[in-house]
């Protein structure tokens, strides 16, 4: 008598496929990781941020004390030390509001020509107060275009009310 | 007619499944504690607007004492039932805590108003989906009360569990790693991973616990979409209550739309529904090797499912004006529709299967004689719209007695083919009450529907 085969034995088969499918999403995952976080980019280099400040638009200064959290109507702004970096690194600037999004910039570009101005967080598009939440400030170094190793990073905190 | 109490596979101990039950639940107990107190020590505004959730959460604490208390004072008898009540009574407080600590996590941005419009506004899709899903198994349809037990912790278990692990992963991420994709990659990882983790314990512990009312690879499809919905019940309110409190009531209603309309059955219901597959099938594989392969495989495709979602949206940018709102649509096509359409492929082979045993246990039990299934009633009870045809036929005072009767019919068909494929450690004496359980239906429900013979 032929035994006859387990009827169950497709759908394990199907899920076992299906695995597969998640192990190669992994995959891709894994070389997206470490295409844009490659690693061995470590030089050491530190970049000194002075601090965050309050910041008036008008006249484009940042001032009063070095703070780490604003209310949502307060504009503020970072400022870098560029001559803590070498000169010739290229390096960029870079604020992300709380959904991740870049609502500031300034680079890439040496270190020694980057403007030494304060680095001011945009408003959104349509909005007339900051998203709260917790800002991401980053002083990147580039390498072919892309970044690869954070020199300096400040977390500052946009109270909710 | 000769009763044998022996199981198809006897064990003389209670299943190992039991315990690994209760130690898992102790796990989850511990983190909910921990999860609990973070949250207590962080919200300093819980004890003013607490009393709404956190009295009746004391009050059924209390109670639950005093049950289980008097549990200890009675005969064996009474003692079982106190401890039961004491038992539910408790899990009811743990929920009512943790639904508290949800609700100020989640809807503090916007205030207690825009929260309860929000909510309000989701029960009624969720409801819908329940409903669909719940449909989704014709042959045996799951318990409501499981598939709420589900829902319910998808809503409020789940979300409790992953609040602190993910805000603690995201913060050690931002602290280290560069922002850009990079970043959003790990961070869809970690969502992926803790959020599936939190869903899929609950299908765990129901296939662990309730294997009487977890009989396939269906049964894990629909228990798993329930505890989806639940999540994204909870998920909505939510995002509609903080994107409420930062842009206005379109911004909120969008992402009601989004989430409980165009997303509803294809984000995490059908995460969920690919670990509750797996544990599904799993439950009907012998080799202890294969189960696990087959619990992993699924658990992996709902976290690679909800990984890819969560990181590769940006590779489907949306542009300005009218065009968008398709943009929206062909997204939540293009990204999560691959996955939907696996788990309906596994549930409709699921269902062919489960419908060609049960046809077939019917026409075996109808040739024991043993007058539980007529043969005459085997290719009624075989179709679901057969099923439906002969309730109607039996008028309004007939419908839910041949209901009854029928869903017993279909419950001794699937102890049948459990028994038949060694998936049972029930004595076979189960079987035979199943079968004076229908001889007794029988008696009550209407005159025209085929009476057996009495056996003997």
């Amino acid at each position: 008598m032929i035994a006859r085969p387990d009827e169950i034995l497709p759908l394990y088969r199907a899920i076992k496929l299906v695995g597969i499918l998640a192990m190669a999403i992994f995959a891709a995952g894994i070389v997206e990781f470490l295409s844009f976080e490659p690693p061995g980019q470590a030089t050491g280099t530190v970049a000194r941020v002075a601090g965050v400040y309050a910041y008036d638009s008008s006249n484009r200064s940042a001032g009063g004390t070095a703070r780490e959290s604003f209310r949502r109507d307060e504009p503020f702004a970072a400022v870098v030390d560029w001559s803590s970096i070498p000169a010739g690194t290229v390096v960029a600037a870079r604020w992300f509001d709380s959904f991740g999004e870049v609502v500031g910039q300034v680079g890439p570009a040496p270190a020694a020509a980057m403007p030494p101005g304060p680095i001011p967080v945009a408003l959104p598009a349509g909005l007339r107060r900051n998203i709260p939440g917790t800002y991401l400030f980053v002083v990147e170094r580039i390498s072919h275009g892309q970044p690869v190793e954070v020199l300096a990073r400040r977390l500052i905190e946009v109270e909710r009310t | 007619m000769s009763i044998t109490a022996r199981a198809a596979n006897p064990r003389h101990r209670r299943p190992a499944r039991y315990r690994l039950a209760i130690s898992l639940a102790a796990v989850l107990f511990l983190v909910l504690v921990a999860s609990s107190a973070l949250s207590y020590l962080s919200l300093d505004r819980i004890p003013g607007r607490g009393a709404l959730l956190g009295l009746p959460a004391v009050a059924l604490m209390a109670g639950a004492t005093w049950v289980g208390l008097g549990a200890f004072e009675h005969n064996p008898a009474d003692r079982r039932r106190h401890r039961l009540w004491a038992a539910t009574l408790f899990a009811l407080a743990l929920l009512l805590w943790l639904l508290l600590l949800d609700v100020f996590l989640f809807t503090r941005e916007a205030g207690p108003a825009a929260a309860a419009l929000s909510a309000l506004a989701c029960l009624p899709t969720t409801g819908f989906g329940l409903w669909v899903v719940h449909r989704l198994d014709r042959e045996e349809k799951e318990p409501w009360r499981l598939v709420l037990v589900a829902t319910a912790w998808g809503a409020v278990v789940a979300t409790s569990l992953v609040i602190w692990v993910e805000g603690l992963f995201q913060s050690w991420s931002v602290h280290v790693l560069l922002p850009g994709p990079g970043l959003d990659a790990s961070n869809a990882f970690s969502a992926g991973l803790f959020e599936e983790l939190a869903k899929g314990v609950a299908v765990l512990l129901l296939y662990l616990v309730m294997r009487d009312e977890f009989h396939d690879v269906v049964d894990g499809i629909v228990y798993g979409a329930a505890v989806g919905l639940g999540f994204n019940f909870m998920e909505t309110v939510g995002y509609m209550t903080y994107l409420d409190s930062l842009f206005g009531p379109y911004a909120a209603g969008f992402q009601w739309y989004h989430r409980q309309v165009l997303d509803l059955f294809f984000g995490h219901a059908t995460y969920t529904a690919l670990v509750g597959a797996g544990i599904g099938i799993a439950r009907q594989l012998t080799s202890r090797r294969r189960q696990v392969l087959a619990i992993a495989c699924g658990w992996l495709a709902a976290i690679a499912a909800h990984f890819a979602w969560d990181a590769w949206l940006t590779f489907f940018p949306l542009g300005t004006g009218a065009v968008t709102l398709l943009q929206v649509h062909l997204r939540v096509l293009a990204m999560n529709g691959p996955f939907t359409a696996v788990v309906l492929v596994l549930l409709l082979l699921g269902r062919r299967i489960e419908g060609r045993n049960l046809e077939r246990q019917l026409e075996l039990e109808a040739a024991t004689g043993e007058g539980a299934v007529e043969p005459a009633e085997v290719a009624i009870l075989a179709r679901p719209e057969r099923r439906l045809r002969a309730r109607l036929a039996a008028g309004p005072r007939g419908y839910l007695p041949v209901g009854r009767l029928q869903r017993a019919q279909i419950e001794l068909a699937l102890e049948r083919w459990h028994r038949e494929r060694s998936e049972l450690d029930q004595p076979l004496a189960a079987e035979q009450e199943l079968r004076e359980q229908i001889r007794a239906l029988r008696l009550s429900a209407p005159a025209d529907v085929p009476r057996a013979p009495e056996p003997g």
